[in-house]
């Protein structure tokens, strides 16, 4: 643990995005810190718009432009700042050293280009290889991710795949060039589990033998708790609560987090009735003063609702933001 | 009286249902191949099955959407395939649907009252002068106000839409709601607030559930009997407990396995399967799940096993189930109770949640 905060992989440091809309500039996310190691997971959890994806899009300068933009904060990659590269360095790293895998296999694939092509093409823009070996090793990749058939499926269109085939095509094509760190949004969402299973025993099998870093953007617990080292919650654009994954599942610190556990329906009992956090998620253009959660959280005081509260660190690298932590 | 009394008629009864497509050149496509189930009146019972193993077609017949190959889908005893279309048509506002995408399956040019007064018009469910009322009962039914009935789908969010999307089912007044992957739109907190409404109002209205998901926490949470699909066939059904607890079928078993455990305290151990899923285009003499199974022999793959019975409400399709070791994945470790100030918590939500609906 200490020879990753040494010298990690990726370090995050008060990142602060904003986006333009019809009815002005609106943060959405802000003061978000934390790092990655080398062959290390971290996952980051939350529920629609709390900002988990436009994090991914700000390390990776993937912003919709022009109304994306970073505001504050820095990106580390190796020591290297990514905020400052020009956009051509960017693509240097984009796909070689940091990859990103997007939740819908729909949209990430050509539909005019076969699947060899698209996935030669990173090979031969980000290594010297030729023709033949490139297309052996999407073979390799093909086979990797469990596509059945892969010969075939190298000259097939992505409209003759079925969904999940098409997102493990995806999931190969980002880690051909065996990245560093690879930053995957909810990647298997939208597949079977025993497909799932086969995608994270790979991320599994690429971190421990080539020490690729992992970022999991995801809101299913059961993948956090299996594939986590670290674990960063989030909620209305902020980080909620931060630590090791045994840590926030055993003892988390925030009430959103303990509400997220817990409205979890388990594969082990039924339940008579799942526990629900009360009201909904705020609207980041008319956030509430305060901690953003207050307004659903059954413990809010009077200070909760004027001041924000910080990260914290609660119990060792435990960390939370909330006035009331610890909460044990 | 005694006799075959109506009660105990099941509420929908699919019989040796069979769906082939024709392709040309090649052998047809076995997307449903023989499947046969019962539901009870008040009953859920959950479809579960990988991507491509025929629940949506299996749905669709039962939906009266798709004509079965061969075989029939009873409903309280009316085969639906004998009927004439005008017939059937009338017969539609007992089986209702709720689709997967909330997004997608509401109409984005009508407001939640004219989505919600069409079925009510359409079956004649009430008169004309009473509509608005009914739809104001529908929606608080499922958790939003009358205020909310002027408005268009992207005012609500996804949660909303859903609920929208179950007060139209609603609006017919249903004996039998199809679920097809109600909630994996949703996300988790949402996702909890829909199946306690799925719940409760099953436990109102009394109506049953064909809920087909590929979640299976979910599933657990909310059917009372499972059915386990692989390539078109049933391969094992049970009670809900016994299936989860106790599965017999290899496939069942794989499947089990690869669910994540929410509890990082739980070291994964997963059965893995050999090759590949195979389509259903490709016709096995026997048990289509051999060709990926561990147990398999000589008779697998020559002779199909058929549907017995393995206990009290349980039927497996396996050559083998009897011989197979102890099914344990440690999975009863993840029922420790939660400290007692997280469980204090979740219980003041769940009491402030209770208040503002």
């Amino acid at each position: 643990m200490t020879q990753a905060e040494a010298n990690p992989l990726l370090r995050v440091t008060r990142l602060r995005t904003s986006i333009a809309t019809d009815m002005g500039r609106m943060v959405v996310i802000s003061d978000v810190s934390f790092e990655v190691g080398a062959g290390r997971t971290l996952c980051i959890v939350g529920e629609s718009g709390c900002g988990k994806s436009i994090t991914s899009l700000s390390i990776m300068r993937l912003l919709p432009k022009p109304q994306g933009r970073i505001e504050a904060g820095h990106v580390s990659f190796l020591g290297r700042d990514l905020t400052a590269l020009s956009e051509r360095e960017m693509r240097q790293v984009r796909g070689r050293d940091i990859s990103i895998v997007f939740q819908e296999p729909m949209t990430a694939l050509n539909p005019v280009f076969t699947i060899g092509s698209q996935l030669t093409e990173a090979l031969l823009a980000h290594e010297r290889c030729g023709t033949a070996q490139a297309r052996a090793r999407a073979l390799g990749a093909l086979r990797e991710v469990g596509i059945p058939d892969p010969e075939s499926r190298l000259d097939a269109y992505p409209h003759q795949l079925s969904g999940g085939q098409r997102q493990r095509v995806v999931i190969a094509m980002a880690l051909l060039c065996r990245p560093k760190l690879l930053i995957a949004d909810e990647p298997t969402t939208a597949l079977d589990v025993t497909v799932q299973a086969q995608i994270l025993e790979l991320f599994r099998q690429l971190r421990n033998s080539h020490g690729m870093g992992l970022i999991l953007i995801t809101h299913d617990l059961g993948v956090v708790a299996e594939m986590a080292d670290d674990v960063i919650v989030m909620y209305a654009g902020r980080v909620v609560e931060a630590g090791p994954v045994a840590s926030i599942f055993n003892r988390p610190q925030h009430p959103y987090t303990i509400g997220l556990l817990g409205s979890l329906p388990k594969v082990s009992e039924r339940q008579g009735r799942l526990p629900i956090v009360p009201g909904t998620v705020p609207n980041l253009m008319a956030l509430p003063e305060g901690c953003g959660f207050h307004p659903r959280c059954p413990l809010a005081q009077r200070r909760c609702a004027v001041d924000l509260p910080l990260l914290n660190a609660v119990h060792g690298d435990h960390r939370a933001a909330c006035w009331l932590a610890p909460l044990d | 009286m005694t006799g075959t009394p109506a009660a105990q008629q099941p509420m929908l009864d699919v019989r040796e249902l069979v769906r082939h497509y024709a392709q040309a050149g090649q052998a047809a496509v076995k997307a449903v191949d023989g499947v046969s189930f019962q539901i009870a009146r008040g009953e859920t019972l959950a479809l579960v099955g990988e991507s491509g193993c025929g629940k949506s077609t299996l749905a669709r017949m039962i939906m009266a959407l798709d004509k079965p190959t061969s075989g029939s889908v009873l409903l309280e005893g009316v085969d639906l395939s004998a009927l004439s279309r005008n017939r059937l048509n009338r017969l539609r506002k007992k089986f209702q649907i709720i689709f997967q995408d909330p997004y997608s399956s509401l109409n984005p040019r009508m407001t939640v009252h004219e989505t919600l007064a069409e079925p009510l018009v359409l079956h004649q469910i009430v008169p004309a002068s009473e509509i608005p009322a009914r739809v104001s009962r529908l929606l608080s039914c499922v958790g939003l106000t009358s205020a909310q009935a002027q408005r268009y789908p992207h005012e609500f969010s996804g949660g909303q839409r859903q609920r929208v999307g179950i007060a139209r089912a609603l609006a017919c007044e249903p004996e039998l709601i199809v679920c097809d992957e109600p909630v994996s739109a949703l996300d988790v907190s949402v996702r909890a607030q829909v199946l306690n409404l799925l719940q409760d109002l099953q436990e109102e209205f009394g109506f049953s559930y064909l809920f087909i998901s590929h979640d299976l926490s979910v599933v657990r949470h909310i059917s009372h009997r499972v059915a386990v699909m692989y390539l078109g066939r049933l391969v094992e059904i049970g009670a809900t407990e016994a299936v989860f607890m106790h599965p017999k079928h290899p496939y069942t078993r794989a499947l089990l396995s690869a669910i994540p455990i929410p509890d990082p305290n739980i070291p994964p151990s997963r059965i893995s399967l050999r090759g590949e899923l195979q389509s259903t285009g490709a016709s096995l003499a026997g048990c289509s799940f051999a060709p990926r199974c561990t147990n398999a022999d000589d008779r697998c793959t020559a002779i199909a096993p058929v549907l017995e019975n393995a206990g009290p409400n349980s039927r497996i399709a396996c050559h083998h189930w009897r011989n197979l070791a102890a099914f344990d994945r440690g999975i009863s470790q993840e029922q420790r109770e939660p400290p007692a100030y997280v469980a204090a918590i979740l219980a003041r939500m769940s009491q402030e949640a209770a208040k503002t609906p």
